[in-house]
């Protein structure tokens, strides 16, 4: 007989429900719908490995279109839970530890998908593994890779840590689930017995963990924003550019931090688990972001427009009246203008608020990154001449389809974890402990 | 030993960029399997 330890937790039951629930016919036709989609763009992405890049709107010289803004986007939204996990862990901030492991789970699934808008931008992905062969490091994309890749792998050990005594918790309380799955629990808990020294040194390496990851996530956001900045292209080389990157990549993840809990409350009937008051700390948050990104806005137009540099008031002047007007003031609405109104006057104690606003956030951070990257393509410095009225940008089918697709595939790979793990913390939202005896065969 | 030399060709050179990456990868592995191990030994000797 082997002693299992763990903590009592008043909501477990809530908690572990949806991992009870039944399939039901709504769960399928949605499940359904996102693979649907999903398969929609590899079919679209299969088309583009047979046919070629020129089923793209890429060429010369806007050679990064939607492909990468989704890569900068899905970083970004990767931010959120590093934030919330590690920036406030080690701030202190109590508060969120219900909401760490649905934070954390966007980071983990929005990675694989930020990495994969590298690999379907450049085509031929296979020769991704040149990096390794002939990387040099000159190239801040190797600096991407390398950080990147340490941010991913880092996330996954984080994540799997502080998920570590919740697995072994299903493991033995989740007796009645089919063979293969207890299974799964029985080796992802690597045979955890919940003995305190165990959670001593857990929340003493996540600790230093938290240190490790705030670090990452400046580094990496500033990295992949050093793929534009080290060009010498007009909007691009600015040492402004990182931290720019880094305030929309919090912003943007912590309002998919508001959508996805304000989702997992409704659908999982987690209302007790998942109070109002989390909303209005967040709500508090993104004030704070929603500031910060209008002031690296400002700073950033001003310093430019200021500068009137020729090569750089093309760019300046597609955005404010030129080709992209439109997608650019529709983004100071839905980033700015209407968000700050409804967080300041109408999100307090308003769940439905809060999303409405964070929806408009994270489609405005979608445009913006768009931005960021086509409009100095279309206006490049040494070209510019020759390229009035050509340098245009349209997206096919294709492109559009692989974007569906990678977003469907992130919603759906979230839906499917939360129905085999926890998605809120069930020992980090203990408050007393019990003792389980249970068999030595319940361990790995 | 020309050193500015050597600093100048890990930059430029073909190869060594992706050692850099490998490198990080590996050492991240191992770090995070010790640390893995140190947590789930947590009061092994205690108990027995």
């Amino acid at each position: 007989m082997a002693l299992t330890y763990h903590p009592y937790n008043k909501n477990e039951s809530v908690i572990l429900d949806p991992l009870l629930r039944r399939v039901t016919a709504r769960d399928l036709i949605l499940w359904g719908g996102l693979l649907i989609l999903f398969g929609l763009g590899v079919y679209a992405y299969l088309t583009q490995w047979f046919s070629g890049l020129g089923e793209t709107g890429l060429g010369r010289p806007v050679y990064w279109g939607l492909y990468i803004t989704n890569f900068v986007f899905f970083i970004g939204l990767a931010h959120s839970g590093t934030f919330i996990s590690a920036i406030l862990r080690l701030a202190g901030a109590g508060w969120r530890k219900p909401l760490t492991r649905a934070a954390e789970a966007i980071t983990l699934f929005s990675l694989p998908f930020g990495v994969g808008s590298i690999l379907i931008d450049m085509g031929r992905s296979d020769r991704v593994l040149n990096i390794i062969f002939f990387g040099r490091f000159q190239s801040p994309l190797l600096w991407d890779i390398s950080a990147v890749s340490l941010y991913l792998f880092s996330s996954i050990v984080f994540f799997y840590l502080s998920l570590l005594p919740d697995i072994a918790l299903c493991r033995d309380r989740l007796t009645n689930v089919p063979a293969w799955w207890q299974k799964m629990y029985r080796l992802l808990s690597l045979g955890w017995t919940g003995r305190p020294e165990q959670f001593e040194r857990l929340e003493k390496v996540l600790d230093g963990m938290a240190i490790f990851m705030t670090l990452l996530v400046v580094t990496v956001h500033t990295v992949v924003s050093w793929v534009f900045g080290m060009t010498v292209q007009p909007g691009w080389h600015t040492a402004l550019i990182g931290p720019f990157f880094l305030v929309g990549a919090i912003f943007s993840g912590t309002a998919a931090v508001v959508i996805v809990l304000a989702l997992l409350r409704r659908v999982y009937h987690m209302e007790n688990v998942l109070p109002v008051n989390l909303f209005n700390y967040l709500r508090k948050l993104l004030i704070v972001f929603t500031v910060a990104w209008l002031y690296m806005m400002l700073a950033e137009f001003l310093t430019t427009g200021y500068g009137n540099l020729a090569d750089e008031m093309p760019v300046l002047w597609q955005k404010f009246t030129g080709d992209f007007a439109l997608l650019f003031w529709t983004m100071g609405i839905t980033v700015f203008i209407l968000p700050i109104i409804i967080f300041i006057f109408l999100g307090k104690n308003n769940i439905g608020w809060m999303v409405v606003a964070c929806i408009s956030v994270n489609i405005g951070m979608w445009i913006e990154r768009f931005l960021v990257i086509v409009p100095t393509e279309t206006r490049p410095r040494f070209v510019s001449s020759l390229m009035d009225g050509f340098a245009n940008y349209r997206p096919t089918w294709v492109e559009i389809a692989i974007t569906i697709g990678l977003f469907s595939g992130l919603a759906l790979l979230y839906l499917i974890f939360t129905r085999f793990f926890p998605i809120i913390p069930i020992w980090e939202t203990t408050e007393d402990s019990e003792t389980v005896l249970l068999t030595s065969e319940n361990h790995a | 030993m020309n050193i500015s030399a050597m600093v100048l060709t890990f930059f430029t050179a073909d190869g060594p960029g992706g050692m850099v990456v490998i490198s990080v990868v590996v050492v991240a592995s191992a770090v995070y399997f010790m640390l893995i191990r140190y947590i789930l030994r947590g009061g092994e000797h205690s108990r027995k």
